[in-house]
């Protein structure tokens, strides 16, 4: 049997520490998103989604996380806490293994120039994350720039299916550091506002710090009626920080995940949750794949006017939003979205939508050194 | 069933191609000198080498040496490629960090920081072999053989892909090892079977 089944998920971001809690800010409009000041190694001010200098100590001290985990471990060990909470699972099981995505771990460790740190090693980072739940494996850490956290999802899938582990906790993280916002700063890709994914006056990107996690299993009980289906990953080959002009790896990793469903077709897609960095480029490469497949009218949104570009965190994040919607029946409106900005029409939802039955929704994602990913959700009816 | 067809091996001490030393490196020499040396020695016209950081002319040479007379035989989207490190990116991390910050005037390069990604490299052999499947970059502290062969080995199966490039790709405080093996499907029984053990023996052939 292939099914896999998602027995809980977190999202942990400026706007909650819930999944439920991130789901109310954004009915009601909120973001994350706020001006943030220069400072003395950072001689700009910039718009980024950031957690308050308390948020995440009072977390770790509500679950007794020692002081000593750093700043990203303690964000993904609440994460998987927050996930687990009545969850009877055992952690510490040979059965049961850790995938963590992040595009760069404990990077605030550079920072205070300690570059002996071992923390700042991901698979170290990863591993404190791991044996704090003493469990016994490795954990695999993908760092697959922006599609870490959708390649994610598609690893612990096939992981799951062949029977590699029994049960899978899928964590996904990044800060905002000075070493990020300096380099994004100097590409000129982050926006001088608010993002506003897709629309004619976009500016660029804001960044934003999250932990998000799903717990996956072979064995589940209907704790959500929510099947993993399909799932790509591919290489545009064409530059090592734009994706290709014509969507063409998009289009694959789309076309792929569509073949791999038995009699599926493209008009069962009730949404889409797109990348939507708000940049010029991905955008546009965004609008041109979904044209390829006639997908403009579909509803179409993008959370990173919510929380920003959590990088690692994102595919997951937006993952269980995707979900989450189908299982609520509600779309949500793509935040900073007014007016058409992209070559092909889409059908970005200005407004919180509610609908009668959702069943299918298409996540896609897309990375620096030219990686795209896609996978689809579908709503199990008789359950 | 799938083939180590070929496979190239860099560290500081040679290089070595389907068990034979292709060449002696001379490990006084920095990388960047050592990798310039050997890439003029390759006679390929491929300035774009110039621009990239250590970890990316690791991986290009090494793929070079794999692919150079090599023709895929399938579709560019059945092509995979699967790369696994210790270090990341951090190689040039600490670089663009001391650069950014460790001077007198705020001055952040974009160039050097698109670098400061491990998938880039994977980018980069992308661009110059026409690899546009599936692909995947690990981090872990020795390379996950049971792993990485199972998950390529699925997607073999899957049909997701007929063909793949796959291996180890490190450099930290100047120090290359990479080891990268072309994945086929088998023909001739001469060939390494493709499979957890005989990964594992290469990636320690790498580190001996």
């Amino acid at each position: 049997m292939d099914k896999i089944s998602i027995l809980a998920d977190n999202i942990l971001s400026p706007l909650g520490n819930s999944t439920a809690s991130n789901i109310e800010a954004m009915l009601q409009g909120d973001s994350g998103i706020q001006k943030q000041a220069a400072t003395d190694l950072l001689p700009f001010d910039y718009y980024a989604s950031k957690f308050s200098d308390t948020q995440i100590d009072n977390l770790s001290e509500k679950f007794q996380i020692d002081s000593s985990y750093s700043r990203l471990e303690k964000m993904c060990l609440v994460s998987i806490k927050e996930a687990m909470s009545n969850l009877p699972l055992d952690l510490s099981s040979a059965e049961l293994g850790f995938i963590v995505s992040t595009t760069k771990g404990n990077i605030d460790l550079l920072s205070v120039n300690n570059k002996d740190q071992q923390g700042k090693f991901l698979y170290n980072f990863a591993n404190n994350v791991s044996q704090y739940f003493n469990n016994p494996n490795k954990p695999i850490v993908i760092s697959n720039a922006c599609i870490s956290g959708v390649l994610g999802i598609i690893t612990a899938k096939r992981l799951l299916r062949i029977g590699h582990y029994k049960h899978i906790i899928l964590v996904g993280a990044d800060l905002i550091s000075d070493f990020t916002l300096s380099g994004f700063y100097a590409l000129k890709a982050m926006s001088s506002d608010i993002c506003k994914p897709f629309d004619k006056n976009r500016k660029g990107i804001n960044l934003g710090e999250a932990a998000s996690c799903m717990i996956l299993s072979r064995e589940g009980n209907g704790e959500m009626p929510i099947s993993i289906c399909g799932g790509a990953s591919s290489n545009d080959a064409n530059h090592i920080s734009g994706p290709s002009r014509t969507g063409a790896g998009m289009i694959a990793v789309i076309k792929s995940s569509f073949a791999q469903i038995e009699n599926f077709q493209k008009e069962k897609i009730d949404f889409i949750s797109a990348h939507g960095t708000g940049t010029l480029y991905n955008d546009e490469m965004e609008s041109k794949a979904f044209n390829h497949f006639k997908l403009n009218d579909v509803p179409l949104n993008s959370f990173k006017g919510y929380f920003g570009h959590t990088l690692g965190a994102a595919g997951i994040l937006e993952s269980i939003l995707s979900y989450q919607s189908l299982l609520t029946n509600n779309l949500f409106a793509s935040r900073g979205f007014s007016e058409q900005g992209t070559t092909e029409v889409l059908n970005v939802l200005k407004q919180n939508e509610k609908k009668d039955n959702l069943s299918w929704a298409l996540k896609t994602a897309s990375g620096f050194g030219g990686c795209n990913a896609a996978i689809l959700f579908n709503k199990l009816e008789n359950v | 069933m799938f083939s180590i067809a070929k496979y190239v091996i860099l560290n500081s001490r040679n290089i070595i191609v389907d068990g034979e030393e292709f060449l002696k490196l001379d490990h006084s020499l920095e990388f960047k000198e050592q990798a310039k040396k050997i890439y003029q020695s390759l006679e390929i016209d491929y300035p774009k080498f110039y621009k990239m950081d250590n970890l990316s002319k690791a991986a290009f040479i090494s793929a070079e040496l794999l692919l150079n007379q090599h023709v895929f035989n399938c579709d560019q989207e059945k092509i995979g490629l699967f790369i696994s490190n210790k270090a990341s990116s951090l190689e040039t991390d600490e670089a663009y960090y001391t650069k950014t910050f460790e001077q007198d005037i705020f001055q952040a390069n974009p160039a050097l920081f698109v670098y400061t990604l491990p998938n880039i490299m994977m980018g980069e052999l992308c661009i110059r072999h026409k690899i546009k499947g599936e692909q995947s970059m690990w981090v872990s502290d020795n390379l996950n053989a049971n792993f990485v062969s199972k998950y390529v080995n699925l997607l073999f199966n899957d049909n997701l892909l007929e063909t793949a490039v796959i291996g180890w790709v490190d450099l930290y405080q100047d120090k290359p090892e990479t080891m990268l093996c072309l994945l086929e499907k088998k023909e001739e029984n001469k060939n390494l079977e493709f499979n957890e053990e005989n990964l594992m023996a290469l990636y320690q052939k790498l580190k001996g």
